[in-house]
């Protein structure tokens, strides 16, 4: 799942937090938890909410080296994570020195809490891939460290598509095509939910589009690109022509036995929601095949959309370069060995490296696919072929509620894609003026 | 060791041991005296007065500063330092005049008005006829009774997101059964579906506070009701249920609060019907946006006040209403 | 029939203790709150009914408690499929070092501490609110409902200020002392020392010449068990299921209550492989259970009060 259910699934999550500027006193800059003394290692608080493997990664880390010594902070969730360290940069005591990446990079900056760390990440380059590298910047200085994101991929279900003699699509078009054949035999081709429109951002970055760009000291806004109207197109036929089913994610058994049954060909994926479908679909394991997702007919490479919120290092953190030999240890084959997990003995997929292949295996399930190589083998594509980046802007968290609004409107047919593209446009310029940020509207 | 038959509550203090109708020298003594005795009693208060001020109303006045600030990027990309300034009311002036929140308080003003009493309803008849149980029998419902309030809140919306469950769950073909097309997770029926979910996390909890009052009725009033051959039913609405009126209201009030405070049940079926839940559905849905989303503290704030305020001015008119029905 | 007259007779010093009945005599006989003759079935019918409202979806629960990850979601949710509630528990007690014991701990410490602090103190507060008159009692009951009023959401980042200037942040402590100072208990105290303790016997034992302290702690708070106990539980019970508060005042993951837990364990299927729901619900089955032990163990509280009668 994607940022949309990570914020609507959990209720009553009512975090309270402020930018705190006006709260009394709390200019005590007592500055961070690190102890930056010369001789003796240097300790530093790395807050997240990977409960499985976060502190023996940490711990594996320490006992490996003498020079930075790693304290894992669990935080109970992505949501508890933005609070407490809000409230910690109100009252500027005890910031950690990198933060899981709980909001998009360039939320980080505009609030003033990333670091700019461009010093320590260039020297590291060489470890990571484009996509984990890109996504550590904003406006060409990186902010965040390289941090990996889930390439995403088709899994089609084989029976369905082989009872109706369709071909697996390779491009939208074809996909579309695929999906009118099989509704008239009572099928979806995929699932569309109303509360998530991470759809519509995987086929504008995928098509190229650029929402926010920097020029200069002002930006420039444009949900109306070509390449966003492209992909809009994909997504209104499917809406328009009933080609999709509306299955909402918050009911877990009915997604599940709706996605097993047969009755939707196709999903778009990544490779950590495979655990679940391995263990949840019972009766369609086994013919599920993994496959590139479809691109644009006028692409000249493959692309494959994916988008990381970078993990940084905070205002106030005097060690950034310990930071970066904590990061860059985890590319390590001891590393990613250190992050296996004890209880499903699979490691975690390193998807900040160039070249993930050899860990691939841990994360194909067994007898879901009807090649796991092959499987394997897509997924590595995928990730090698990931942009990592999509400029979200300085207000993505203004204007991403609107997003969801209008699209659950134009998922239920009461607006068209491009409407609802239109009214959030509208509502990011509205929002930008009232803060007081530079923009053109782009036309 | 005094023997003496109690009237109604109409003891005069002048009643000291063997003291009679006082003269003024005696009323001022007495007068003292029972000041002192009001002040000693008000020292019980002492503790409460003094972490209620310390964490409660010093953290609260915190809070409402903010409402009297705003802060405005410095231009630019946004990436520099923001300024804060002091902006008196404007905040709370544009709270007031926003239509969208007025929508959003309208909304939940009419659902108030349907939940709100229902609510009490099924609380109170849960604790009278509980109370009306016998006492073996009592004793293995009231656990049941008040589930519902033990049970956490994210497990609550689990138990009922599949029992709403148009597909795995059974209400829908229960409902069918009788001939009702009953999908709750339509936009049609949200408010239903809403309003059950908060209705079954709340009764618990008043059930077990009216319960509470229940018990400490004069039992000699029912004995003298029935002997005058008051049924059951009587016997409970004319004269339990006038007896706990001080809870009955301290409920009403919870509710009426909680209600139009109403956070939880909307969001998660934001999730599932997004084309009718937007943003800004209710008022604490737009405060959460503003403060957290847009992140603009202030005019949350400034909105809560608003929000206080009508909230307030609903719970005075209940008390009001409960206080002049009782002469 | 005088079954719950006051036991007239003065046990120790002036002070009349009214002494409740520790047990009814008989079971057979019916205390007079009870309904008699035909309604009792009408009694007994909309009781159960109600009790299926309340209690039914809960059947959910159990059942998906037995469930294992493969069969949560792929199997009729209203019965069992394999009973695998064992290995469940199992699980839940060993998941991520035996984490969850520590948790349930930790909760019983901060919700009993502070529910027991918060009984004496609002029953205090209570109590002298209604039975006193004095100078700022209107003022400070107008706060006590001007407090419900804010949303507790707002008070989050303020408290956190003020808490780390306390030095009580990331201890008990910020578990344990705000919670023991909430208005609602006091206000509800109040409404119950309104009806449960009478004036009279308040005058009664001035005249035999008690102090107010004397009275509040030997009449008063025996009067008072029932508004005591509900606000106990109810207290008890809003501290053992918060999360929030916790999250925001503990930083390390072996403070934690369970519901805080157990949230953390809920989130972690949103964007990982893993999916601990089966666990969540498991653990949730679980630390129901002191919940409701306490509850039953309280029973004994919830006795029909004493009445002013005759003090003969």
């Amino acid at each position: 799942m994607n940022t949309t259910t990570r914020r609507l699934v959990g209720a009553g999550a009512a975090a309270a937090t402020a930018l705190g500027l006006a709260a009394c006193g709390s200019g005590e800059a007592e500055g961070g938890d690190t102890t930056g003394a010369a001789s003796g290692p240097v300790t530093i608080e790395v807050w997240g909410w990977n409960a499985e493997t976060g502190v023996q990664i940490a711990d594996a880390f320490n006992a490996a080296q003498d020079d930075v010594q790693v304290e894992y902070v669990l935080q109970a969730s992505n949501t508890a994570t933005q609070t407490n360290f809000r409230n910690v940069m109100t009252t500027q005591q005890g910031i950690p020195c990198l933060v899981q990446g709980f909001a998009p990079l360039t939320t980080m900056v505009v609030n003033g809490w990333a670091q700019d760390v461009t010093d320590v990440v260039t020297a590291s380059e060489g470890l990571y891939n484009e996509g984990a590298l890109a996504a550590a910047k904003v406006a060409d200085r990186y902010y965040g460290v390289p941090t990996g994101s889930d390439g995403q991929f088709l899994i089609v279900n084989t029976a369905t598509f082989e009872q109706n003699g369709v071909e697996i699509p390779t491009t939208w078009d074809e996909f579309l095509d695929a999906g009118r054949v099989l509704k008239t035999a009572g099928v979806d081709i995929t699932n569309l939910a109303g509360e998530d429109p991470s759809t519509l951002l995987n086929l504008a970055q995928q098509a190229g589009a650029e929402w926010f760009a920097i020029d200069g000291d002002s930006w420039t806004v444009d949900f109306l690109d070509d390449a966003t109207l492209e992909g809009a197109e994909v997504v209104q036929q499917l809406i328009d022509e009933d080609l999709v089913s509306n299955q909402t994610y918050q009911d877990k058994p009915a997604l599940y036995s709706y996605f097993d049954s047969g009755k939707m060909a196709s999903t778009t994926t990544q490779w950590w929601s495979l655990t679940g479908y391995q263990t949840n679909f019972a009766q369609s394991a086994g013919s599920w095949r993994a496959v590139q997702i479809p691109q644009f007919a006028d692409a000249t490479t493959p692309v494959t959309p994916g988008r990381a919120t970078a993990s940084f290092v905070p205002q106030g953190c005097e060690n950034p370069e310990a930071v970066m030999a904590f990061v860059d240890w985890q590319t390590t084959a001891e590393g990613i060995e250190a992050g296996r997990n004890a209880e499903t003995a699979a490691v975690g997929f390193p998807v900040q490296i160039p070249d993930p292949s050899p860990y691939v295996e841990e994360v194909v399930p067994e007898g879901f696919f009807v090649d796991a190589t092959e499987a394997g083998d897509v997924i590595v594509e995928a990730q090698g072929a990931a942009i990592g980046k999509f400029e979200l802007g300085p207000n993505y968290d203004s204007w991403f509620p609107e997003l969801q609004d209008q699209w659950g409107k134009a998922v239920a047919g009461q607006i068209t894609v491009e409407q609802a593209l239109e009214n959030v446009q509208e509502f990011v310029v509205g929002d930008l003026e009232s803060k007081g940020i530079s923009y053109t509207v782009a036309d | 060791m005094s023997t003496r038959s109690t009237t109604s509550a109409d003891v005069r203090p002048s009643r000291e041991r063997g003291a009679r109708q006082a003269s003024p020298p005696a009323l001022n003594r007495q007068a003292r005296w029972r000041t002192l005795q009001n002040l000693k009693g008000a020292s019980l208060s002492l503790p409460f007065l003094a972490g209620f001020a310390l964490f409660s109303i010093v953290p609260i006045v915190m809070a409402l500063r903010e409402s009297a600030y705003a802060a405005r990027s410095s231009g630019g990309l946004g990436f520099g330092d923001k300024t804060v300034e002091f902006v008196g009311l404007d905040n709370l002036a544009r709270a007031v005049v926003d239509t969208t929140f007025w929508s959003g308080m309208g909304r939940v003003a009419l659902y108030a008005v349907v939940l709100v009493p229902l609510t009490q309803v099924v609380s109170l008849a849960m604790a009278l006829v509980l109370d009306a149980a016998r006492r073996k029998v009592a004793a293995r419902f009231r656990v049941a009774l008040l589930l519902p309030y033990m049970v956490p809140g994210i497990v609550a919306t689990m138990v009922w997101i599949y029992l709403y469950s148009p597909t795995v769950g059974p209400l829908h073909s229960f409902f069918e059964m009788l001939g009702l097309d009953a999908n709750f997770y339509s936009s049609e029926m949200v408010w239903v579906s809403i309003g059950n979910l908060a209705l079954w996390g709340a009764i618990g909890f008043n059930m077990l506070i009216l319960y509470g009052a229940l018990q400490s009725v004069p039992h000699e009033i029912f004995e003298a009701a029935r002997i005058d051959g008051a049924s059951e039913l009587r016997i409970a609405l004319s004269i339990k249920v006038p007896f706990v009126r001080g809870s009955l209201v301290l409920t009403t009030l919870l509710s009426i609060i909680g209600t139009l405070q109403i956070f939880n049940e909307p969001l998660l079926f934001r999730a599932i019907s997004p084309e009718t839940i937007t943003k800004d559905f209710t008022p604490a849905l737009m405060i959460y946006n503003q403060a957290f989303q847009v992140g603009n503290v202030n005019y949350a704030t400034a909105l809560s006040i608003v929000l206080a305020v009508v909230i307030g001015i609903a719970s005075a008119v209940l008390y009001r209403i409960s206080s002049r029905s009782e002469s | 029939m005088s079954q719950t007259t006051l036991t007239g007779a003065p046990t120790e010093a002036p002070v009349p203790v009214p002494r409740p009945r520790r047990r009814r005599r008989t079971d057979q006989e019916p205390s007079a709150a009870e309904a008699r003759g035909t309604s009792r079935w009408f009694v007994l019918g909309v009781l159960v009914l109600l009790a299926l409202y309340a209690a039914g979806p809960l059947w959910w629960l159990l059942v998906a408690a037995t469930k294992s990850d493969g069969q949560l979601y792929t199997t009729d949710g209203l019965w069992f499929a394999d009973f695998r509630l064992f290995s469940n528990l199992q699980t839940l007690f060993t998941y991520q070092d035996g984490i969850f014991g520590r948790w349930l701990w930790n909760t019983v410490v901060y919700a009993g501490i502070g529910s027991v602090g918060l009984t004496i103190v609002a029953l205090a507060g209570g109590y002298a609110i209604a039975k006193y008159r004095y100078r700022g009692r209107g003022l400070t009951m107008g706060l006590i409902i001007a407090s419900f009023l804010i949303p507790g959401t707002l008070m989050i980042v303020p408290s956190f200020v003020l808490f780390t200037r306390l030095g009580i942040y990331d201890t008990i402590w910020a578990m344990i002392l705000p919670g023991m100072f909430g208005s609602f208990s006091v206000f509800l105290a109040k409404v119950y020392a309104e009806g449960a303790v009478p004036t009279e016997l308040m005058e009664a034992a001035r005249i035999d010449g008690a102090g107010e302290y004397r009275i509040f702690f030997s009449m008063g708070l025996r009067l008072l068990t029932t508004a005591g106990a509900t606000i106990f539980l109810l207290h008890f019970v809003a501290s053992w299921n918060t999360f929030m508060w916790p999250l925001v005042f503990l930083k390390g993951v072996e403070k934690w209550p369970v519901m805080l837990g157990l949230y953390s364990w809920l989130q972690r299927g949103t964007d990982s492989s893993v999916d601990l729901t089966s666990l969540v619900l498991t653990g949730s089955l679980v630390s129901t259970i002191p919940m409701i032990a306490l509850m039953i163990s309280m029973q004994r509280y919830w006795r029909s009060g004493v009445t002013i009668g005759s003090l003969k």
